[in-house]
């Protein structure tokens, strides 16, 4: 298992590295860089930036060298969480603004992940196991309704009928006023998980419905094979068959696709985050492809691709515990 | 028939599924007995309802389209007591100690018979630990170690804690019958349990169930479509048509002078070895199980065909201590 897992490891690497060229390239690709953006952006609020400021830039960048000499400048400071700076932010480090915000998007990512799964497998199981019952008929149609509607207008519904029904003055964010700004306390934890559960049933349902939909067809095709007979006629109860031997077998596509769906989670929200105002990532990387804040975008993008390679690992991991026939393959 | 020495007594059973075209009468009005340490055999082609009479003594019959919609089936315990299986609802917890501690089950394909993710040896034990009194974890492996080793698996110590996917085809199939035999059943059902072997595995897997059945004085009922294993095994064969019993006989006679129109097709469309005869295959294909004919249900592929059979479903007639559902028989019933 440990060898199984050091050599997927070992294969992010390579993989993160060429990730990190092709994001170098994209980040090229926009006609002028980076520093005549910002002297513009400079000069048009009527100040003036020193010759040497500017040279002193370009150096740093490397800005008038070759490209794999800027790729490397960019790339060095990694180790040391050296992303570059952000022009949008008064020159912030990129660094500096992605971790107000990774923390928060990872929380909101992975806490929309364990709700969709904690809600959808046990309905899909109960779909499956009472085919074409009323209950199985009633889950499937509230399924399809999650996953026709659209995250941020569930968003929008929620936040009308909670102003105008309940009187909630806003259900957007993560904190209430007073804890925004306040330091780290119990109640700023309670506080933030009464905020937490709405962008997670918003961002959560159409996934929620994903997983209903797999669980109950994955599960119905188990149930089929003939080692769930052997395990009838063993004279197992009817509860230790579905939940030993079957379950466990219909879990493969949904873990799988609980790894891909990492990075989505963080890119996907945005919509969702923008109307809620949640502080992820999502809006940060809208507003810099917005303004070609190339560093701050390219940063975030390498991010999400390592949250999809992390993904695809736990995934990886997880289906090794699950299924002994993965470890060999 | 209740006497001591019966295992199972089936009566009329009938096993049907419901279809968006209606009912399919997939076993219908079957009954047969088997005695202790006997073995009956049941023949018949894909779709003739063997597998669906094993499912149905197991009450085992896929829910929620199929049910058992009559008939009797008396289980006899050790003790003589007796119980209609039918009566209980399958998940019952008398009918859960029936299954693989009283009869116990084999399957056609070993390949996927066993579930991918646990081990051989956890998947022996959950049945021993089932219906036996072993507690001990130590004591539950060996059992199942000594189990592996009596099907004639090697190293059983270190195979007990192989997965599935490290075993053969045949050797799935040993363990299968390892697991099946683990809690000592009274009663083996094994549906087609090597058809989808290779005939030395075959021949390998057919004579380790005799001896165990010997070993163990246990019932068999073994299904297949292949009338040479047939030959091999059975002490009575029961040849299957459309959900009905056609013919009944002991193996010995069936070979010898078989009575059904459908068995002798059986038979002579079947290579024998150093015959230079041409096989004859039996015409045409089973009838739609939703659309039988009002007579017989064979008499649209029968070479003896007559003009009754096209109206009247014919009744059992009792030749010669063998059971035959043919008209042909009608006379030589009286005369006897």
């Amino acid at each position: 298992m440990i060898n199984y897992i050091s050599r997927r490891v070992a294969v992010m690497i390579p993989v993160l590295i060429l990730i990190s060229m092709f994001i170098f390239f994209i980040i090229q690709l926009p006609p002028g860089n980076y520093l005549d953006s910002y002297v513009a952006l400079v000069s048009s609020q009527g100040e003036t930036i020193s010759a040497e400021r500017v040279q002193k830039l370009e150096e740093r960048y490397g800005l008038n060298q070759p490209v794999y000499v800027k790729y490397w400048k960019w790339v060095k400071g990694f180790v040391f969480l050296d992303f570059g700076n952000s022009f949008q932010y008064d020159s912030a480090s990129v660094w500096s603004i992605v971790k107000q915000y990774l923390g928060y998007s990872i929380l909101i990512a992975g806490s929309t992940q364990i709700f969709m799964i904690v809600v959808g497998i046990p309905i899909g199981i109960y779909s499956a196991t009472h085919q074409y019952s009323f209950g199985d008929y009633f889950w499937t149609f509230i399924g399809f309704i999650g996953l026709s509607i659209p995250n941020f207008m569930l968003a929008l519904i929620l936040m009308y009928v909670g102003y105008f029904v309940f009187g909630i003055p806003s259900l957007g964010g993560l904190f209430s006023e007073q804890y925004v700004t306040a330091p780290w306390s119990i109640a700023k934890f309670i506080d933030l998980l009464a905020h937490l559960w709405i962008p997670v049933v918003v961002l959560g349902t159409a996934g929620t419905a994903g997983v209903i939909r797999t669980m109950r067809a994955n599960l119905l095709d188990v149930l089929n094979m003939q080692y769930i007979s052997t395990a009838r006629a063993k004279g197992l109860k009817e509860s230790v068959v579905i939940y030993k031997h079957a379950v466990r077998n219909a879990l493969h596509v949904i873990i799988m696709w609980a790894g891909m769906r990492l990075p989505k989670l963080i890119s996907g929200s945005t919509v969702v985050s923008i109307v809620l105002s949640l502080p992820t990532l999502g809006p940060i990387i809208y507003s810099a492809l917005r303004s070609q804040d190339m560093y701050l975008a390219g940063t975030v993008l390498l991010f999400q691709c390592i949250l999809l390679l992390v993904g695809n690992l736990v995934a990886d991991i997880i289906l090794a515990v699950v299924d002994p026939r993965i470890q060999y393959n | 028939m209740s006497s001591s020495n019966c295992v199972i007594d089936v009566k009329n059973l009938q096993t049907f599924f419901n279809t968006e075209n209606g009912v399919v009468k997939a076993v219908n009005g079957v009954s047969f007995s088997i005695e202790k340490g006997k073995t009956l055999g049941i023949v018949g082609e894909s779709g003739c309802g063997k597998s669906m009479t094993s499912m149905s003594l197991m009450n085992l019959v896929p829910r929620p389209k199929g049910f058992i919609a009559g008939g009797e089936i008396n289980y006899f315990y050790e003790d003589g007591s007796k119980i209609d299986i039918t009566e209980y609802d399958h998940d019952s917890e008398k009918m859960r100690k029936i299954r693989g501690n009283e009869m116990a089950m084999i399957f056609q394909e070993p390949m996927t018979s066993l579930n991918p993710v646990y081990t051989v040896g956890d998947q022996i034990i959950e049945a021993i630990k089932l219906h036996q009194n072993y507690k001990n974890k130590d004591e539950l492996r060996e059992r199942a170690v000594k189990m592996l080793k009596k099907v004639g698996i090697s190293a059983p110590e270190n195979r007990v804690d192989e997965y599935p996917h490290e075993f053969s085809g045949g050797m799935r199939q040993r363990a299968m019958i390892a697991m099946a035999l683990s809690c000592n059943p009274r009663l083996l059902i094994a549906d087609e349990p090597t058809t989808a072997l290779d005939v030395t595995v075959e021949a390998q897997i057919i004579n380790l169930m005799g001896e165990l059945q010997k070993d163990m004085d246990m019932s068999i009922m073994f299904i297949t479509h292949d009338l040479g294993v047939i030959g091999d095994i059975a002490d009575e064969v029961m040849v299957m048509y459309t959900g009905k019993v056609v013919e009944k006989s002991d193996t010995k006679s069936l070979f010898s002078n078989p009575k059904h129109p459908y068995t002798r097709g059986l038979l002579n469309s079947r290579p024998v070895i150093g015959s230079k005869k041409r096989l004859e295959p039996i015409e045409g294909s089973v009838p739609d199980l939703l659309h039988l004919p009002e007579g017989c249900d064979f008499y649209d592929r029968c070479p003896k065909a007559m003009e009754i059979c096209k109206n009247e479903d014919p009744p059992v007639f009792e030749v010669e201590d063998c059971k035959v559902k043919c008209w042909l028989y009608r006379e030589e019933e009286k005369a006897s």
